[in-house]
């Protein structure tokens, strides 16, 4: 029987075009109806070196880049074997190499492990038979995999003859008989069923799924929200949503700023939603150390300001490319003085729209700098989306100040939910001294403690309403279940199948996964909890900080405990449902354990 | 820092402006700076020309970071929205409410420590994107609000008020400004606001980034004897270049063509006009006016007056094609592309 979820891995120096190859063939699968993921990995190379990806199709909804893989293609060993970490190979994969190297089956350099089947394929010497030289193997890799999993050949040669008749019609028809010779070699050398895939439903016409990343999607949910304004600085891995505002905010009547540094990024964001207009900046960690102190004005002159942090590796440098979840404790209290600022993290590409959305709103509605913690894994991954339909979505706008109130137009009135009407810079009645400094209603330089703890209280209040809104949480699993999981950001997608599979397996589970992150909506955990003997928070940060903070404000049962570690090791769904089956056996023994021994 | 508001009070025989509101007007709350700070001069100034110009004041903007000259928008022109930022960086503030809303009158207040120590990159490419700003710069050489130590504009030599000598090279934030490109540089003093006035109304006219840098001692920790920032030093060593006199639009202008006039027409039609001292001298001449401000200071010699300007320089709108309508203007319906745009923007992505 073939299988409904497939997982390949490739490998291969940059001139190979593996990347692209795993492009075009997850182009193929969405336009033929599956649900396709992708992440890809790059040696420290600027241009060339090695590259890889791997790619997960599936027929039904995919939540994360899975575990080990299916099927395992190496263009070459020595590149191949630089990702053991992204590709994993167990007794289950099956692997495919270049008889070129001259490596045998029974000579693999796969220490530990045999793979399910292992087949050298002359790929070099297939190509160049094909077209003549080897330059096209990617084509050639591409037939072997139509054949093989069965996406059909039709589709992924529509992709690529878009791609390569721009380039000249020669270099197609080489693409075309490199994909038909690998395509007829796999005909001939079937593999076995667990790496075909069962057909998928197409989409009816109209209904098809966009294929793009966590930056793009953060991007295009800015310009669809009303942003006007971005200012920032290139930096791994969030310059896209720089250059995708940079060429489109424009035609919405917005402008952009690459601006000289991170500081100018986030203040002349800061400048234009002051002058009016909302206004965003995107950064990585590097980029928050530097904007740290225009966050505090941004709190301190309660203007709306959204920041996403595309969260990397820490401190300092880092690690640019890898996936880590250990910003929450900066965005949340990276500042002299006692500030509260929303934190907000989307789970996957496509909440990473509604997140980005929520996350102006919240913005405007409590006139606050609010930080979107995403990560390079959802940042950087290309997924299958369905297509967005906003019809239903409502946007904010902050609140201005009307006839009345601009007759003895007070900007920081110390109103009951504490958020105060701002008015905007050109409104006759309506201008203000706005500033960093304490100030008073009118926004005049005040510095009497009595008149801090007014404003802090006032500043603080408006954003309490936050923390009972349950639907920035989604609750899934057995809403009575002994065994509870918390997981943010890019670790909850694979928490939800591993959750899946736990309950598959009869275990009796439950998951939170938390969209805002800052305030502690201490309610949602408490009733969360409530009943719970065991439960694990799972992120991917040395020091579990989600964990940590929630503690702050939250009395957790005792059994409680972090599941974290440092970043650039994404967490697998099979070792969470091995932690949640541990679990489930200790509740088990503890029971039996208060069993009475019998005589 | 406290604000004291001035009394309302205004005589019924003070002079109006076009909009018939008086210099009081154009006040703002009452200085905290030190008796005979040159930045209370310099506000003074400011709402001279901002009164002279006719500029309505809900329409301008204050932009400060901080130190003693940033505090200075509070003190005039109460009736004007302000911003005061953070330490260094007014300019970037600027620029983005610059891009939010175009038709507002741009001022931004700096001094030597915002502009040219924490601050220097943001000022420097402030002058490159030509941000629509009249960015004064109030150049004491020290830091007043944190009581006298030496600015990266005090000159070799000059003394601290305890007698301890500078002696590292300052920065020059005219010959700065001239060598990054700026479309409008103009230096003067606090005590000549004969000369400052039409400076800064040229200035507020100016379509670009225009940058003032102005001496303006201060009185309790650079007014002394060794200091080159004083007010007696800058007299002694004071070089005038040509007056200049400013010719609103609205003016008729009569007067015959004299010889010993160049005249810059500003982009709004305004025009600046230089008396000639020195017949020599070329406004519109980058490099002249850098030989000229270096040939001075050589002999220890500050030149001050409008010493460059480019009427045809394109400013940070044209260099970014952005819409003439100011953005916070665009109705919310256009602005927002709604979900049928989206729907579009996702072929793309198909």
């Amino acid at each position: 029987m073939a299988t409904t979820d497939l997982i390949i891995g490739m490998a291969g120096s940059g001139g190979d075009g593996i990347v692209s190859a795993g492009e075009a063939l997850m182009a193929a699968a969405a336009r033929e109806g599956y649900r396709a993921l992708m992440t890809k990995s790059y040696g420290p190379q600027i241009r060339g070196g090695e590259s890889s990806c791997r790619i997960r199709i599936a027929t039904g909804r995919l939540h994360s880049a899975g575990g080990a893989l299916d099927l395992a293609v190496a263009l070459n060993w020595d590149d191949f074997l630089k990702f053991g970490a992204e590709l994993t190979v167990s007794g289950s994969t099956v692997v495919v190499w270049d008889s070129a190297s001259g490596i045998t089956a029974d000579r693999l350099p796969l220490p530990g492990v045999t793979p399910a089947r292992a087949l050298a394929v002359p790929l070099a010497e297939l190509t160049k038979t094909a077209t003549g030289s080897d330059k096209m193997k990617n084509s050639l890799v591409l037939g072997l995999l139509s054949g093989w999993l069965g996406v059909p050949a039709a589709a992924i040669l529509a992709g690529l003859k878009k791609r390569f008749l721009r380039k000249g019609e020669a270099l197609w028809q080489a693409s075309e008989r490199a994909f038909q010779a690998g395509f007829e070699f796999a005909r001939a050398e079937p593999l076995d069923d667990a790496v075909r895939l069962e057909p998928a439903v197409r989409p009816a016409g109209g209904a098809e799924k966009l294929l793009t990343d966590g930056n793009e999607m953060s991007a295009a949910a800015a310009v669809f929200a009303g942003c006007r304004f971005f200012g920032g600085y290139p930096i791994t891995p969030s310059s896209e949503v720089m250059q995708f505002l940079t060429r489109e905010i424009w035609k919405y009547g917005g402008a952009a700023l690459q601006a000289e540094d991170e500081i100018a990024g986030v203040a002349s964001a800061l400048g234009a939603s002051l002058a009016g207009v909302k206004a965003m900046t995107a950064t990585s960690g590097p980029g928050m150390d530097l904007k740290t102190e225009v966050l505090g004005l941004a709190s301190m002159a309660e203007v709306p300001l959204v920041v996403l942090n595309v969260q990397r590796g820490g401190p300092s440098t880092g690690l640019p490319t890898r996936a880590e979840q250990g910003d929450l404790f900066q965005a949340c209290f990276s500042a002299h003085g006692d500030v509260l600022r929303p934190v907000l993290a989307p789970t996957s590409v496509a909440d990473t729209f509604h997140v980005m959305v929520e996350a102006f709103n919240v913005a405007e509605q409590y006139q606050t700098p609010v930080i979107v913690l995403s990560d390079q894994e959802i940042a950087q991954r290309k997924e299958t989306v369905d297509p967005i339909d906003t019809s239903r979505i409502a946007l904010v706008e902050r609140q201005r100040p009307g006839e009345s109130e601009l007759q003895d137009y007070k900007r920081f009135l110390d109103t009951e939910s504490g958020v105060s009407p701002m008015s905007c810079p050109g409104t006759p009645g309506g201008a203000y001294l706005g500033s960093g400094i304490e100030h008073n209603e009118t926004g005049a330089p005040a510095s009497s403690g009595v008149m801090h703890t007014r404003m802090n209280d006032k500043r603080f209040r408006k954003l309490q309403a936050l923390r009972q809104r349950t639907d920035l949480f989604s609750e899934e699993g057995d809403a009575g279940a002994p065994i509870a999981l918390v997981s943010w950001g890019s670790s909850a997608g694979v928490c939800r199948e591993a959750l899946a599979r736990a309950q598959a397996a009869g275990l009796r589970a439950k998951l939170l996964v938390p969209r805002l992150l800052y305030p502690v909506a201490d309610d949602v955990y408490v009733r969360f909890f409530a009943g719970v003997q065991a439960g694990l928070f799972v992120e991917q940060s040395y020091q579990g900080q989600l964990h940590r903070l929630v503690r702050m404000f939250v009395d957790l049962p005792r059994d409680v405990q972090s599941f974290c570690r440092s970043g650039a090791n994404p967490f697998r769904p099979a070792e969470v449902l091995e932690r949640i089956e541990a679990l489930a056996q200790a509740l088990q023994g503890r029971l039996e354990d208060a069993q009475p021994v019998e005589e | 820092m406290t604000s004291i508001l001035k009394p309302p009070v205004i005589h019924p025989s003070l002079p109006k402006n076009a909009l018939g509101l008086t210099r009081r007007d154009y006040e703002g709350a009452m200085s905290t700076l030190c008796a005979g700070c040159g930045h209370d001069s310099v506000t003074a100034a400011l709402v001279q020309a901002f009164w002279e110009l006719d500029v309505p004041p809900h329409r301008a903007a204050k932009m400060s970071g901080i130190g003693c000259s940033s505090k200075t928008t509070a003190y005039f022109m109460r009736q004007s929205h302000g911003f005061n930022g953070v330490h260094g960086r007014m300019p970037s503030l600027a620029t983005g409410a610059n891009a939010a809303n175009r038709d507002l009158v741009y001022v931004g207040v700096s001094g030597d420590g915002d502009s040219l120590s924490i601050g220097l990159g943001q000022l420097c490419h402030a002058i490159r994107r030509s941000v629509n700003l009249l960015y004064v710069l109030e150049n004491n050489g020290v830091y007043g609000l944190t009581k006298g130590q030496f600015s990266a504009s005090a000159d070799v030599g000059s003394t601290s008020k305890k007698g301890e000598a500078n002696e590292q090279p300052p920065i020059d934030p005219v010959l700065l400004a001239l060598s990054l490109g700026a479309t409008f540089v103009g230096r003067s003093f606090s005590g000549d606001k004969a000369q400052l006035v039409p400076i800064l109304k040229a200035a507020l006219r100016h379509r670009g980034f225009a940058f003032v840098d102005v001496i303006s001692p201060c009185v309790s920790f650079n007014d002394h004897v060794g200091s080159t920032k004083s007010y007696r030093y800058t007299r002694e060593h004071y070089e005038s270049l040509a007056p200049v006199d400013f010719v609103p639009v609205r003016q008729e202008i009569t007067a015959a063509q004299d010889a010993a006039v160049t005249t810059v027409r500003m982009h709004d039609g305004s025009l600046v006009r230089f008396r000639k001292t020195d017949d020599t001298y070329d406004p519109t001449d980058r490099d002249a006016a850098y030989a000229h401000v270096r040939k001075h200071q050589e002999v220890g010699e500050i030149v001050t007056g409008l010493l460059y300007i480019d009427e045809d320089a394109r400013d940070l709108h044209a260099l970014n094609h952005t819409a003439t309508t100011p953005l916070v203007d665009l109705p919310y319906a256009d602005l927002c592309p709604g979900n049928t745009a989206l729907q579009a923007l996702q072929d793309e992505y198909r």
